[in-house]
């Protein structure tokens, strides 16, 4: 039986189709390159940061990963991880930190759902791991909800990776710089997004240019950048009570014993703030309270960077990361006390 | 995988490579097709392709059966295989779920306390589309319609045809079949024209569905139960203009896609919110399936051979099950129920009145007109709605008001309501038209100053493609 519809082939518009699609092709490129350039010529830089097929892409591939770093945007930046990779052998790490996020779902995903026998390098910033709210937990949960949906999808996975890429060259892309976003942000008084620090490339590391701040930035050694405020690390999220902390510990505890007890190793490391926002930080979560306890009974290796003078020479400059020119050195110095204390602990921890 | 996206750019620039630049015979070609269109269907979920290929082999396999079989019961017979096998497929991985919740329900009402299993079956996608297009072949080749194929490449072409394949349109066998055996080659007119009609299909589903309207109807639905008069009203006027420019946006790419390809898909929409009266937009909406069930549903109760009163049971059935094709949920049904009710009163008012003058002047046929499109908007309401108490909350403040909760923002209001008059106003310029024929009004110049305008913005919107809202169907 023939559909009652006419096709839509007898009344097709005729002629002038080159012409027409030349100055298409050529406005579209005069507009779109303008942006590009506008923006660039602003100070904007190609990169994935915001980018959740990012995240998913790396988690793809954790299962052919030997290290893998979790945490917030502190491990991100501090890690180089070629650098990592020559001392500590395997291949390099895969990031799935988050800036700003609390590790505990990503965590309990890879010891429950996955069979990862490699080294997970967890960053514990006590501002967001040990949170009693765990405000940062329901971002952790959205992405492996998505991996979960895509990871069945080949189109779903190419179409993560070729957003990536096009993240990668194009700044016009970037999702702060999108349309929809400057909708989001009239009325707010900030229409033009922050140019941001973190540089993350493809595999998520990214290593932040903070001495090209120092010159529009009021900054010295002892206090790091001041006057940029530190709301977030002042007001973040809340400190638990020792109930509280006990139960958020253990559930860190269980998932390191589930990792282990399949071969895998689990490293916590506590990458100290400086400066101005290190003191917030250390009134927030005193370590004798919070990270030395965490420390003293987890059945994993935990390691506080300021308890090793190797770590203690690189300079601090907006109080969170470390610097793009110091990545790679810190990287080795990190790796070198890594990779020692786990010979030290025999394989016991 | 979905028009909207990269993914997709990539594989149609890569299978219109092939097609058009390596030297191939004709058959070659249609394997090549082929063989990308189960690419396309498996890059949603790998396994789901054999399903695809097993209702495709079982229904070539009956027809050509049938066609050799002289023996009417024979040919019953087989006719019950095809139709046993696509419903219950259909029924299985769509309505399976559904039917243990309302069996449950059903027992729990005579006091039999039943926990029905967990039904975690993934739907697979556009299952009810080719559902329709097997089934319809079938059909025609028992009624002796049409002869079936003898060849199962160009059958299974038909069936997967990648444009069409996952949400329609929904082709017959009769219009498509003759285009596959001879060679197919897009002509300057139909390439052009083609991409013109992906980029137009791709901007009314990314920029304008998925942009500007989806996150007004999402908020309003998602809290339903807060929603008052303007509210109600304004998140159902953002919901049709989503639906239509998110399903017709799909249609055209499709017949877009198609027609680069040397291909022509029939029409699926035909500026529907300009429909005068119910039986005028189900001509104008959703052609393909309004045509399908009127041909293999109401036709064959009867239609309106058989007095009044069986041509409304006719029309409420076949317009009940419409609703429920879309969707395993009681929602669909009264959706359906709806559409059903308004074309019996419409039936019954034409008898009744149709002939008076009143109803041909201009001013008379856009007060009616616009009554139709507000009539279509209370049905969208059981659509869109997360469940049907929300849905009775969202038409209850809609037709007696309630205490506005302002869930949507002066700025929201401005866009929605400017959307909606340039959606009406377009598709009331259009209605006697074509928009080939505007196009073909145009200067270079502004057809390019549009493409350019559209191309720009979809190449500035996030890369989170939302699916299409027909491919859960």
């Amino acid at each position: 039986m023939r559909s009652s519809t006419s096709s839509s082939d007898d009344r097709l518009p005729r002629g002038g189709w080159g012409r027409t699609w030349r100055l298409t092709l050529l406005g579209l490129v005069i507009l779109l390159g303008g942006l590009e350039l506008t923006w660039r010529i602003k100070g904007y830089y190609a990169q994935v940061y915001g980018a959740d097929e990012s995240w998913i892409l790396s988690f793809a591939q954790l299962s052919h990963a030997t290290s893998v770093a979790l945490g917030t945007s502190r491990i991100q930046a501090a890690l180089d991880p070629q650098a990592w990779q020559s001392v500590m052998g395997g291949k390099p790490p895969i990031d799935l930190a988050l800036p700003g996020n609390a590790p505990l779902p990503i965590l309990d995903y890879i010891a429950d759902s996955t069979d990862y026998r490699g080294t997970v390098l967890v960053e514990v910033l006590p501002l967001d791991a040990f949170d009693a709210r765990q405000q940062g937990a329901p971002r952790g949960r959205g992405l492996l909800d998505r991996y979960d949906r895509d990871r069945v999808s080949p189109a779903s996975m190419s179409e993560a990776w070729l957003q990536v890429h096009l993240l990668r060259f194009f700044v016009f892309r970037s999702p702060e710089l999108l349309p929809s976003e400057f909708f989001k942000r009239l009325g707010t008084g900030e229409l033009m997004p922050d140019k941001g620090l973190l540089h993350l490339r493809t595999d998520r590391f990214g290593p932040i240019q903070q001495k090209k701040f120092i010159a529009t930035n009021k900054w010295d050694p002892q206090r790091g950048f001041y006057e940029i405020g530190h709301a977030g690390a002042e007001h973040e999220g809340r400190v638990p009570t020792p109930e509280e902390f006990d139960a958020l510990r253990g559930r860190y505890y269980r998932i390191a014993r589930v990792i282990q007890g399949r071969g895998g190793r689990v490293v916590f490391l506590h990458l100290a703030g400086c400066g101005e926002r290190g003191a917030i930080e250390a009134r927030r979560y005193p370590r004798a309270t919070f990270w030395d306890p965490f420390a003293r009974q987890s059945p994993a290796l935990a390691l506080a960077t300021e308890d090793f003078p190797e770590l203690q020479h690189f300079a601090c400059y907006d109080g969170s990361h470390i610097d793009a020119t110091d990545a790679a050195a810190y990287s080795r110095a990190l790796a070198t006390v890594v990779k020692a204390q786990l010979q030290a602990s025999g394989g016991t921890r | 995988m979905i028009f909207n996206s990269l993914t997709f750019i990539l594989f149609f620039a890569v299978v219109l490579g092939v097609y058009y630049l390596v030297p191939m015979s004709w058959r070659a070609k249609k394997w090549f097709i082929l063989l990308a269109s189960y690419v396309f269907y498996a890059a949603w979920n790998p396994p789901f392709v054999l399903l695809l290929m097993a209702s495709t082999v079982i229904d070539w396999v009956v027809a050509n059966r049938m066609a050799s079989t002289r023996n009417h019961y024979g040919r019953r017979f087989l006719l019950l295989v095809s139709l046993v096998f696509n419903l219950g497929v259909l029924a299985f991985f769509k309505y399976g779920g559904f039917l243990l919740d309302n069996f449950a329900v059903l027992m729990h009402s005579i006091g039999i306390a039943y926990q029905p299993p967990v039904w975690s079956i993934i739907l697979p996608i556009g299952i009810s589309f080719y559902t329709f297009l097997t089934l319809s072949y079938t059909i025609d080749v028992y009624f002796k319609v049409m002869e079936p194929v003898d060849s199962l490449l160009d059958y299974a072409f038909f069936i997967t045809f990648f444009p069409h394949l996952v949400a329609g349109p929904i082709i017959r066998a009769a219009d498509f079949l003759p285009q596959v055996t001879q060679e197919r080659r897009a002509n300057k007119d139909q390439m052009g024209w083609g991409l013109v009609l992906m980029t137009i299909g791709l901007f009314e589903k990314t920029i304008l569905a998925d942009g500007f309207l989806a996150p007004f109807a999402d908020r309003v639905y998602s809290a339903a139960a807060h929603a008052g008069f303007a509210d109600a009203w304004l998140g159902t006027l953002a919901f049709s203009a989503q639906i239509f420019f998110d399903f017709a946006g799909y249609s055209t790419c499709a017949i877009g896609a198609a027609l680069c390809l040397g291909f022509v898909l029939m029409d699926n929409f035909r500026y529907p919110y300009a429909a005068i009266g119910f039986s005028d937009f189900w001509q104008r909406w959703h052609i393909s399936l309004s045509t399908w069930l009127r041909d293999y549903l109401y036709i064959p109760l009867g239609g309106n051979r058989r007095g009044a009163m069986r041509t409304r049971v006719n029309l409420m059935i076949t317009m009940l099950l419409g609703g429920l094709w879309h969707g395993a949920a009681w929602r669909f049904v009264v959706w359906g129920g709806l559409h059903g009710s308004y074309l019996v009163v419409e039936r019954q008012a034409k008898d009744r009145w149709g002939a008076r003058a009143l109803w041909t002047g201009r001013g008379a046929r856009v007060v009616l007109a616009l009554l139709t499109y507000a009539a279509v908007c209370l049905t969208w309401v059981f659509f869109r709605a997360p469940t049907l108490a929300a849905a009775r909350h969202v038409s209850g403040s809609m037709l007696t008001g309630g205490h506005d909760s302002h869930l949507l923002g002066t700025l929201g209001r401005s866009i929605i309501v400017a959307l909606t008059a340039v959606l009406l106003t377009t598709h009331w310029w259009l209605r006697d038209s074509s928009i080939e024929a505007k196009w073909q009004a145009m200067s270079p110049w502004v057809r390019a100053t549009a493409l350019t305008a559209m191309l720009v913005s979809l190449c500035l919107v996030s890369g989170d493609a939302r699916a299409f809202i027909y491919f859960q169907f």
